[in-house]
């Protein structure tokens, strides 16, 4: 009977609220003291229907403002003006290339070099852009989801290699003619306005 | 699921700087973070004590709102989170008291301010009998005894139940025991064997 614990020690080791070694030392009490381990029977049955009549009492559900839905807003809030940008991105730096590309050429091309809307046949990994992407009457830019190396080697024509290893998450393209024959490729620049990929178009198309 | 609290958002409790900032000893609160962080419970136990969801959220809005107002009031006092809790559990309990008395003098009076149930609705009839019976040995209980088996039944750990006592997490265990003891007793004497 010595060492026996205090009703409120026992209390708090039914709810194993007492550290650890406590745990220990009043389990191990209770299997050696039946005065103790009747007033912690007692206890137990006591706590178990007092919480059985609060629980009677309903509990109102209560529910704050979820944090990431908020968050969600907070992010949809920057996407039209990164949109925005990186279309103002891509056309300023297609106006700006073309004509330095027309200056040095003794027989300009008789085709205006001017950005090429995307065509819905170019390639199977450009998705159509969301319906409310369209913010501006300027050419349609097509996202692009993913960009990935898919072709280590030589770069093929119906794909895009990456000028770096970063993942692309959105960006625009914008066609443009390269060298003295106006070759078309397609350029693929990020909402920073740096350029992310490149594909030569092929002339079947 | 957005807002469902309704009731005083922290953002219109309007704080001057020098108001903003009480509490002395375990270091400085904002009546927003206090907010934040107990608004939530204070109206959960407040609902459960007085069946009133609505009534529950004017009371801890109230509650938050002259701390807000009154910084005077904690000047010195230590543990603003104990302050909180207190107030609204007095609160609490002066509201399920009043609802009480004027319950009982609607019955003496022979007002029926209830629609008459339907004959399934006795389950339901006992049920909420059983609840004004707990509720009403609640508001028999030492205020702090009633908001200890309040906040316990709504899961709060010993940690978090001694610091809306203001007490030591090691007497939570001899307090908690006590009031058990003391509802049980009260319980009996009122409705016999009924637990």
């Amino acid at each position: 009977m010595t060492n026996c614990w205090s009703e409120g020690a026992l209390r708090a080791y039914l709810d194993r609220e007492l550290p650890a070694e406590d745990m220990k030392s009043v389990a191990a009490h209770l299997g050696e003291c039946s005065s103790c381990d009747a007033l912690c029977a007692e206890l137990a049955g006591r706590a178990a229907r007092v919480f059985a009549l609060i629980e009677t009492l309903p509990k109102p559900e209560l529910v704050v403002r979820a944090q990431p839905a908020a968050a969600r807003t907070e992010s949809r809030r920057w996407l039209w003006p990164g949109v925005a940008v990186a279309l103002a991105a891509g056309l300023a730096i297609a106006s700006f290339v073309l004509p330095r590309k027309e200056e040095p050429t003794p027989v300009p091309p008789p085709v205006a070099h001017v950005p090429v809307p995307v065509t819905p046949e170019v390639t199977a990994e450009v998705v159509p852009p969301p319906k409310a992407a369209v913010v501006t009457p300027m050419p349609r830019p097509a996202t692009v989801r993913t960009a990935r190396r898919k072709r280590p080697a030589a770069p093929q024509p119906d794909y895009f290699l990456a000028l770096d290893d970063e993942p692309i998450e959105s960006g625009v393209i914008v066609r443009v003619g390269v060298g003295p024959d106006q070759a078309q490729a397609d350029i693929v620049f990020d909402p920073g306005g740096r350029a992310r990929a490149v594909r030569l178009v092929s002339n079947k198309y | 699921m957005d807002v469902v609290i309704r009731g005083v958002q922290p953002e219109e409790i309007t704080l001057s700087p020098a108001e903003a900032r009480l509490g002395r000893g375990r270091g400085a609160m904002s009546v927003e973070s206090l907010f934040r962080e107990h608004y939530a419970r204070i109206v959960s136990m407040l609902a459960r004590l007085t069946g009133d969801r609505a009534h529950a959220e004017e009371i801890a809005a109230d509650v938050f709102h002259k701390l807000s107002q009154r910084p005077e009031l904690l000047a010195g006092q230590d543990d603003l989170t104990a302050w909180i809790y207190r107030v609204a559990t007095n609160a609490g309990l002066d509201g399920l008291r009043m609802n009480s008395r004027r319950r009982k003098r609607e019955e003496a009076a022979g007002l029926d301010v209830h629609a008459p149930p339907p004959p399934d609705a006795l389950d339901a009839m006992l049920r909420e009998e059983r609840r004004a019976r707990v509720r009403e040995i609640l508001g028999e209980l030492k205020p702090r005894e009633a908001q200890l088996l309040l906040l316990r039944a709504n899961g709060l750990a010993y940690k978090e139940l001694a610091q809306t006592l203001g007490v030591e997490p090691g007497s939570i265990g001899t307090m908690l025991a006590r009031a058990e003891a003391e509802f049980e007793r009260k319980f009996r004497a009122r409705y016999g064997e009924q637990v």
